[in-house]
């Protein structure tokens, strides 16, 4: 209920603001519905309405040296009350000044070349609960420095305090078998969720070739999901080898101290790209290294059309194992991007994620065009070809001999879904 | 001694001749395409509001708007411009910056300001479409002289002006057209109509530009850019307004930083 009033008080006062102030508002208010292909345990609907505000308030001073914005954005959703939320995307005051740009507030950033994923990119927490592309994020309350000279743009970043991340309920979907306890988050810092954290960058481009260099040393945005041993009957599952019934199993979010060493190296050469990301991480358990390394052709025109279209190879590698290893472990990453040109504006994005290991594939589908000037449709999916869902038990297992599950992407099996959004631009 | 003088002698005509025919032949075209740019350029930065329209064979119509910035170097640093979209809403924000070079290809960077990231794309796109217009990214970029080489046709009226032909070839690989003819008014040298001949040679688009206006007392600009395809039946027209000049801008309004920010 407060966050219908809440997304009600914002709508008033952007259409207070609206009809008196100087002040540039932009907004997009919409309704997206998830259809998924599977009841699952505990849901009668296959599916899943929600409705979104996003509105910007922006105001600039000085000829534009000072820099205003105010982004507040909210969600309801109609099943999983934790996928209603409220989050400020930003509220930030930039001053320019010649070479130097002077940026305090909560903000988003967003670092990478590669398409499948960005290990890189580390300074916000992603708010998969609002979208699994990995494109929306929470915004992150910093003061960042952005020097840009002849030898490259240097950024540095002080990171006021976590976002923790934020996931289902028992009735919101994708999710894993277990449900993850946030109120049980556990850190490493003595600071808890409140440390300062440390970023740089470095970014330049020699040639065709652009590379950047980053370094983040504070708490991990991801964090490491633990069994808590303390939330079922332990003993019983290890003799019984299975949950009771009134047992409810959690996991519990740890936030480890990291130190993250990032390098993006991205070369285009006619039609050709190549893209590369790459981390070592150390600090939380054990350290680790992961890559994304692809390339991409861009076929411009294709047939005397204006339609444009895009191949996208990437190979992703993740040395992590046992319970800690990722999704990404083994992958090859293919897609195809197309640009239709058209009154509409009509894109596409379809891609496959394949592991060779386990032989399982996951397919996402991104599309959009414009309806009328001020109305967007999308048209999304996921879908994941993984055979059997992984039991809570099999899950547990795994967790309590720190193993890797081999069929990862079946931790989210039977919850694919298509999703169709509305949204009004104003 | 004199058979050898005669040789040289008759050689050195040879040269001449050889090269005054190579100049009336290429260099011409080439005088009146410098001319021209030269009477274009100078102005060091400027600004514009831009409305472009979308038309089908139907007629039905579509309209972006953006605004353009654009910043002037001598040819051996890069021209740099900077295009912001306004217009529809759900692209306001978005932003593409263009380092253009005569000597290698351009660099360019789009931002999208819905997951705020500023993305590098590939320069080679020259002969796709500008945002679903019937204009190429190559017509949306400065036509530097270097760019291309010329052969001057002939003189012949064009409306009610007198007008140069000339036919331009470009270099890049890259580029859609293999040849574009150019009628050039002999008074203000404006360009008034570019006939473009895709890959296949065909005229496949005509260019009619109008509605010239003088700023600050010397840089001319057209009010009205309307190209058309031959092949679909589409047309574009690019409406300009609010022209300015020598606003200050330097390069530090061209990086990825202001791109960011370039509402």
């Amino acid at each position: 209920m407060k966050y219908v009033k809440l997304m009600t008080l914002i709508g008033l006062i952007t259409l207070n603001i609206k009809s008196v102030a100087a002040v540039e508002i932009l907004g997009e208010v919409g309704l997206e519905n998830r259809h998924f292909n599977q009841r699952t345990e505990g849901y009668d609907s296959k599916e899943s309405p929600s409705l979104f505000l996003k509105v910007s308030f922006y105001e600039q001073s000085n000829n534009g040296e000072n820099l205003f914005a105010f982004t507040p954005f909210i969600r309801l959703d109609k099943n999983d009350n934790e996928r209603t939320h409220f989050d400020i995307k930003e509220l930030s005051w930039l001053h320019i000044d010649n070479h130097w740009e002077y940026r305090t507030g909560i903000r988003i950033e967003n670092w990478g070349v590669t398409e499948a994923i960005n290990l890189v990119d580390i300074i916000n927490q992603k708010d998969d609960i609002d979208q699994i592309d990995g494109d929306e994020k929470l915004g992150q309350p910093m003061i960042n420095l952005s020097r840009v000279s002849d030898y490259g743009i240097f950024d540095i970043y002080a990171l006021v305090g976590l976002r923790e991340k934020k996931f289902p309920s028992a009735m919101g979907r994708p999710r894993l078998p277990l449900l993850v306890n946030t109120d049980n988050a556990k850190y490493e810092s003595s600071a808890q969720n409140k440390r300062i954290d440390f970023a740089f960058r470095w970014q330049h481009l020699l040639g065709n070739w652009q590379i950047a260099l980053s370094k983040f040393i504070g708490t991990a945005r991801e964090p490491v999901l633990t069994l808590a041993t303390d939330s079922f009957d332990l003993n019983n599952f290890l003799t019984e080898g299975k949950l009771r019934s009134n047992d409810n199993p959690t996991l519990f979010p740890f936030y480890p101290v990291i130190d993250q060493t990032g390098i993006e190296a991205l070369y285009l050469k006619g039609n050709w790209g190549y893209k590369a990301e790459l981390i070592t991480q150390s600090g939380g358990r054990k350290t680790f290294y992961a890559a994304d390394i692809g390339l991409e052709y861009n076929a411009n025109s294709i047939f005397t059309t204006n339609i444009d279209i895009s191949w996208i190879l990437e190979y992703l590698y993740d040395s992590r194992e046992g319970s800690q290893s990722s999704i990404y472990q083994d992958d090859l990453y293919l897609a195809s991007r197309i640009a239709f040109n058209n009154q509409a504006s009509t894109e596409a994005l379809l891609s496959v994620t394949y592991d060779s290991k386990s032989k399982e594939k996951i397919i996402g589908m991104e599309s959009s065009w414009r309806h009328s000037n001020n109305i967007k449709i999308q048209f999304d999916g996921f879908i994941i070809d993984a055979g059997k869902p992984i039991s809570p038990e099999t899950f547990i297992n795994a967790g309590l001999k720190n193993q890797s599950l081999v069929k990862q992407a079946a931790l989210y099996a039977r919850q694919n879904f298509i999703q169709v959004t509305f949204s009004y631009h104003f | 001694m004199n058979t050898l003088k005669i040789l040289v002698m008759l050689i050195g005509i040879a040269l001449v001749t050889n090269l005054a025919y190579g100049f009336t032949q290429v260099d011409q075209g080439f005088i009146i395409a410098t001319e021209s740019y030269q009477r274009y350029s100078g102005f060091g930065d400027s600004y514009a509001d831009m409305e472009m329209t979308l038309i089908t064979k139907q007629g039905d119509r579509v309209s972006r708007k953006l605004k353009i910035q654009t910043l002037e170097h001598d040819s051996l640093k890069s021209d740099k411009t900077l295009f912001s979209f306004t217009f529809p809403n759900d692209i306001r924000g978005t932003a593409l910056l263009t380092w253009s070079y005569t000597e290698q290809p351009d660099k360019q960077w789009l931002y999208l300001p819905k997951i705020k990231r500023v993305k590098a794309i590939s320069s080679s796109n020259k002969a796709g479409s500008f945002i679903g217009s019937e204009f190429s990214y190559e017509d949306m970029t400065p036509q530097k002289v270097e760019k291309f080489t010329y052969k001057y046709l002939k003189n012949e009226a064009c409306g009610k002006l007198n007008c140069f032909v000339l036919i331009r070839f470009p270099k890049s690989k890259n580029s859609g057209y293999t040849k574009e003819i150019l009628w050039v008014d002999n008074e203000e040298y404006l360009i008034q109509k570019i006939h473009y001949f895709d890959r296949k040679a065909t005229h496949s688009k005509t260019l009619i530009i109008s509605d010239y206006k003088k700023y600050n007392d010397k840089y001319w600009r057209a009010s009205t850019m309307t190209m058309s395809n031959n092949i679909t039946g589409r047309y574009t027209i690019l409406s300009w307004n609010k022209y300015k000049f020598n606003l200050g801008l330097s390069d530090m309004n061209f990086t990825t930083n202001s791109l960011k920010r370039s509402r």
